[in-house]
C-alpha cells in the first residue's frame, strides 16, 4: 500500500509518528493537486516518493531550525559481548538496533534519504537516484558513505568491534 | 585487487550482483586482507541488524479516514472562494439597498441635513414642528435649537 510505503519511509526520516502521518497526507494532496502534471510522465511511486522525501527535508530543516536538535542521549554503555542468556542477548540485539536507528537519524538529511530508501524500501539505485533526480554514481557513493559513518559511529560506541 | 577497488564493489558484493568469476576474485582479497573483510562483515551487520527496525503498518481503514479528512479539507478550501465571492456579491448588490433603508430611518437622518432644513425654517416653529424635526435629531441637537429657538423668540 502506497500509504503504508510513504509512512515507513516519512517515518524513519522523520522519527516520528505523527509528523510522518501528516507528510502522508501531504504527500497525497499534492498527488492530487499535481495529477494531471505527472500522470503517465514517471512512475507515479517515483512521483510519491520524490514528493515525501522533499517534505521529509522541509521538515528537517524545519525542526532543526526550531530545535537546533537535541542530539540524542546516548547512554555509554558498553556492549557486552559475553552475555550467555538469551534474554540479555535478546536485550543487546535491541540495544543494537536502537543504535544503528540512532546512526540513521544522525546521518545527513541525504545521506538518510538514500540509507532509507535503499535499505527499508528496497530500491534499486536507479531508481532512487530517479527520486532524487541524481546521478546513479553520486546515489552510490551517498549510499556508501552513510554505512561507513554508522559503521565509524558504531565502533566509537563499542558496538561494533572488529579490528579497523 | 586492491583496496579501492573492493570499497567500489563493495555495495553490489553485498547485492549479490556480482558473477561468479568476479566474486572469487574478490574474495581472495577479502581472504587476505583483513581492513576489507572488517569492512564487509561490518556493512552486512549493520544491514542486517537495520532489518530489526520496525515500523508500524497502518490499517487500510486508518489511511482512508486520514486521507478522507486531507480532502474534505481540500473541498473546505475549495468552497472558501465561492463563499467569500458570494459575500463580496451579496453586499455589493444589497448594500446600497440596505443603505437606503439606513438613511430612510428617521433617526439616523444626517443632522447637516437636518439643521439646514431647520435654520432655513422660517421662525417661529410650531410645535408639531419641533416634535417633527426632534424625531429626526439626538437629543443635544433638539436642546441646541430648542435653544435658540427660545433666544430667538
Ligand atoms: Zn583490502
Amino acid at each position: 500500500m502506497y500509504a503504508n510505503k510513504i509512512y515507513s519511509l516519512a517515518y524513519k526520516m522523520v522519527n516520528n509518528h505523527e509528523d510522518a502521518i501528516d507528510i502522508v497526507q501531504e504527500v497525497f494532496l499534492r498527488a492530487y493537486k499535481n495529477w494531471d502534471n505527472f500522470k503517465g510522465l514517471s512512475k507515479f511511486s517515483t512521483y510519491l516518493y520524490r514528493v515525501a522525501v522533499n517534505l521529509c527535508y522541509d521538515f528537517l530543516r524545519k525542526k532543526k531550525r526550531e530545535k537546533k536538535i537535541e542530539n540524542l542521549n546516548y547512554e555509554n554503555y558498553p556492549f557486552s559481548s559475553n552475555s550467555n542468556s538469551g534474554v540479555e542477548e535478546n536485550l543487546m540485539e535491541e540495544r543494537i538496533i536502537k543504535e544503528i536507528k540512532n546512526e540513521i537519524d544522525n546521518l545527513t538529511e541525504k545521506q538518510k534519504a538514500v540509507f532509507i530508501l535503499k535499505t527499508f524500501e528496497d530500491l534499486k539505485y536507479e531508481e532512487i537516484a530517479k527520486i532524487l533526480k541524481k546521478r546513479v554514481g553520486t546515489i552510490k557513493a551517498t549510499y556508501f558513505q552513510s554505512l561507513q559513518k554508522i559503521r565509524e559511529n558504531l565502533r566509537k560506541k563499542g558496538v561494533i568491534k572488529n579490528e579497523m | 585487487m586492491r583496496c579501492k577497488d573492493f570499497e567500489k564493489r563493495i555495495l553490489d558484493l553485498i547485492d549479490g550482483k556480482i558473477d561468479f568469476k568476479e566474486k572469487k576474485f574478490i574474495e581472495r582479497h577479502i581472504q587476505v586482507c583483513d581492513r576489507c573483510k572488517n569492512l564487509y562483515n561490518d556493512f552486512v551487520f549493520i544491514l542486517e541488524k537495520a532489518k530489526g527496525i520496525h515500523h508500524l503498518e497502518l490499517k487500510e481503514e486508518f489511511w482512508k479516514s486520514k486521507l478522507d479528512l486531507v480532502f474534505e479539507r481540500r473541498i473546505h478550501k475549495f468552497l472558501l472562494k465561492p463563499v467569500l465571492i458570494g459575500v463580496f456579491l451579496f453586499f455589493l448588490i444589497v448594500g446600497p439597498l440596505i443603505k437606503r433603508v439606513y438613511f430612510l430611518s428617521p433617526q439616523k437622518i444626517p443632522v447637516s441635513v437636518v439643521k439646514t432644513d431647520v435654520f432655513n425654517h422660517e421662525l417661529p416653529f410650531t410645535e408639531d414642528e419641533i416634535i417633527k424635526y426632534s424625531d429626526y435629531m439626538s437629543e443635544k441637537e433638539v436642546e441646541k435649537i430648542l435653544d435658540f429657538f427660545f433666544s430667538n423668540f
